[in-house]
């Protein structure tokens, strides 16, 4: 093919999204079934509709003491089932964003060379609690994640409920507006994640048809029993 | 034909678009209500429907098109004296809707043919006709003829937003498309100026929209002709082609179709064929006003068909839409290549393994080697160590590979020949069973016998084939 012609092979721009979440331990029992139950309706909305299949990539990624990739960076029409997810250790908000910044990096390089194009990619990092690294550790590696200096950095959509701190999931999403949610006073998990999946589903949904105006636009969810929380809670 | 709101029985609702949701209605099984979110002012309404029904502009022919082939707004449903709330509509028939490996039909979106149809059927056990078939080109003979219609009349109607989502397709009883979101039509005067009340806001999907029409402007009837051709370069294509980005920078296009080597050795489709040319005028942005009218396409494409000996996908396309009426006069379909856009036609090259894209693995064909039984992954790193990058082409040891499409396949036509068998009975079955038609049943029942004996030959030579090596024989 003539370089700058149009072919078969050009396909229109992806749009990549990670779910980061927390599996520690405090995960176990209802947040962690609620969440299994949940990724076969995920995947079947984005996967089975082929227009909004065609434009978005999803992965899975948990952290506890260690970050792993469940699923990796996926066309959801492909994908059969969406691993299972199990509870492990502590709450290392430093292992989850080393391990993005690597795993978004090798994916859009692998990605290039089989000709997709990105838009700027989505992570939407739940967590049930506090960091338990050291502070300077997860600020290190949270710095990275969203160096301006790097291309790829994601848009950090952040959710929170159990023992997680408002103050840090503010820091996490570098206290943009509409990025960072936690659950109201009260919300028992078993509501509030599946809640937060169907927002997250409908939020994907909606993301795609962005993609299709050229300028894709990471809709944040609407999720009953969350509240956003308010940019100057920063401090 | 209008009704008041509250004669409905607003059954279950269907579906919600962007500006209007879909319900069915229990008492009026085949017919939906579109309800608009506030009331619209009913006469551009009323225009619509009176320009389908009788007495409306359309000639008969025409108008036979429009009905078998729309949503087309049947009846105004009112609110109040001149407003709105919504309107009646056809549904799509049955056949307009693909039924995925989880038994669940969808609708038949266009996004099912503008992909590599080996990904499709690995995604969803669904076979599609390859790219360059004559079913697909037929699938735009049948818009094309129903953008004829809307383009006879006096005054013309423009569809304005022929996208994936609104153009449902068939080919189960031969290439047919369905199309939907008509309301969204417009009436156009002598000089191209819409005769519907000024301020109406319509607007085209992204993606699938003419880069001619400026940002927050609505279409005019050269944006139909434009979405003709994107559609064919799509699906006849099988792809994404996404050319409106460099269109709207003014830049010039040069696409490259890939279609099987058969299929262009054809005079119709050869590189030096008028379609390329028409293709590209289509597609100008440079020139709007000089994009051929859907009568060209109809003609042009017509002409196709018969030069790849595919008669009975034009006679299917006509019998579907219900008339056999000629289309107008055939426009020249020579004429001066675009300014801006060039299509060159090229022998097909294998594609890449696009599944292996995001080395994800997944329903890949790399299953058929060694199918694996669930879809449970194994994590592939640990620490906050990292996933390896997949080699392109095969996925990942451990990724979450199931049902290999060939066996999805067989399936597939499995079930379909069954249902043939089925329907051959029930077609005997239904003479039989009718008093003065049971001469007809008898010689049913006597061709039934014979595809039984003969299915039953064949299962007891295959039973016979598989048993004997264990006997011995
Ligand atoms: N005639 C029909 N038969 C079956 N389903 C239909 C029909 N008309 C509409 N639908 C369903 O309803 C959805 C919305 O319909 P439609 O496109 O008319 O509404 P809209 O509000 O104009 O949508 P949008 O602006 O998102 O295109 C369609 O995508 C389809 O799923």
């Amino acid at each position: 093919m003539s370089s700058d012609a149009v072919g078969v092979e050009e396909r229109y721009a992806v749009f990549p999204f990670y779910l980061c979440l927390d599996v520690s331990a405090s995960m176990a029992g209802d947040p962690i079934d609620s969440v299994n139950r949940q990724m076969p309706l995920l995947r079947a909305s984005v996967g089975e509709d082929p227009a909004v299949a065609e434009v978005i990539r999803f992965a899975v990624v948990t952290f506890s003491d260690v970050a792993r990739t469940v699923l990796p960076l996926s066309d959801l029409s492909l994908v059969e089932a969406i691993p299972e997810v199990r509870p492990e250790g502590r709450t290392s908000y430093g292992a989850a964003f080393e391990h993005l910044r690597h795993t978004i990096e090798s994916d859009y390089q692998a990605g290039r060379a089989a000709g997709d194009r990105w838009y700027r990619p989505a992570v939407v990092f739940i967590s049930d609690g506090r960091p338990t690294d050291d502070e300077a550790r997860w600020h290190a590696a949270h710095a990275a994640l969203v160096d301006p200096g790097w291309k790829r950095r994601p848009n950090i959509l952040a959710f929170g409920f159990g023992q997680a701190d408002p103050a840090v999931l503010s820091a996490v999403v570098e206290g943009k507006a509409n990025r960072a949610f936690i659950a109201d006073e009260g919300a028992v998990p078993a509501t509030v994640v599946p809640e937060l999946m169907k927002g997250l589903i409908s939020s994907i949904v909606s993301s795609s048809a962005s993609v299709y105006s050229g300028e894709a636009q990471l809709s944040p969810p609407e999720v009953p029993g969350m509240t956003p929380i308010a940019v100057d809670q920063l401090d | 034909m209008e009704l008041s709101r509250s004669e409905l029985r607003v059954g279950a609702l269907l579906a919600e678009g962007g500006e209007g949701k879909v319900f069915e209605l229990p008492d009026r099984p085949g017919t939906l209500l579109k309800q608009y979110p506030r009331p619209v002012d009913a006469d551009g309404l009323r225009r619509l429907v009176a320009w389908a029904g009788p007495g409306g502009p359309l000639a008969p022919g025409m108008a036979a098109r429009v009905r078998s082939a729309t949503a087309w707004p049947q009846a105004v449903v009112l609110d109040g004296p001149d407003r709105a709330a919504g309107l009646l509509m056809a549904r799509a028939p049955r056949r307009f809707s693909l039924r995925h490996r989880d038994g669940v039909a969808r609708l038949a979106t266009l996004s099912y043919l503008t992909a590599d149809p080996v990904r499709r059927a690995a995604a969803y056990g669904l076979m599609l006709p390859g790219q360059g078939d004559p079913a697909r080109i037929g699938l735009v003979y049948a818009l094309a003829r129903v953008l004829e219609a809307l383009e006879s009349a006096d005054p013309p109607v423009g569809h304005g937003d022929l996208s994936a989502k609104n153009v449902l397709w068939s080919t189960r009883r031969g290439p047919e498309v369905f199309l939907l979101d008509c309301d969204n039509g417009e009436r156009f005067g002598p000089d191209g100026a819409p005769l519907g009340a000024p301020g109406r806001r319509r607007a085209m999907t992204p993606n699938w929209d003419d880069p001619t029409v400026p940002a927050g402007q609505n279409p005019g009837l050269e944006a139909d002709r434009y979405s003709l051709a994107l559609i064919f370069l799509r699906i006849v294509g099988a792809g994404h082609f996404p050319v409106q980005k460099r269109q709207k920078a003014g830049e010039a296009v040069d696409i490259e179709l890939d279609l099987p080597a058969a299929v262009l050795r054809s005079p119709v489709m050869a590189p030096d064929a008028p379609v390329w040319a028409l293709l590209g005028r289509s597609l100008s942005a440079a020139d709007p006003e000089g994009r051929p009218p859907a009568s060209t396409w109809a003609a042009a494409l017509h002409d196709v068909l018969a030069g790849l000996g595919a008669t009975s996908v034009i006679e299917a396309v006509h019998a579907a839409q219900g008339s056999s009426a000629p289309s107008l006069p055939a426009q020249p379909v020579a004429g001066p290549a675009a300014p801006d856009v060039t299509v060159r036609p090229h022998p097909i090259r294998p594609r890449a393994q696009v599944w292996t894209s995001s080395h994800a693995g997944g329903r890949s064909p790399a299953a058929l080697a060694a199918p694996r039984p669930s879809g449970r992954a194994v994590p592939t790193a640990t620490g906050s160590g990292y996933a390896p990058a997949g080699t392109p082409g095969l996925p990942p040891p451990g990724s979450p590979v199931v049902h290999p499409p060939l066996p999805a396949q067989a399936k597939v036509a499995l079930r379909q020949a069954f249902a043939a068998w089925k329907s051959l009975h029930a077609w005997a079955g239904a003479a039989l069973s009718t008093p003065g038609r049971r001469g007809a049943g008898v010689r049913r029942a006597a061709v039934c016998a014979v595809v039984d004996f003969v299915v039953a030959c064949v299962g007891l030579l295959l039973f016979a084939m598989i048993v004997s090596p264990f006997l011995g024989i």
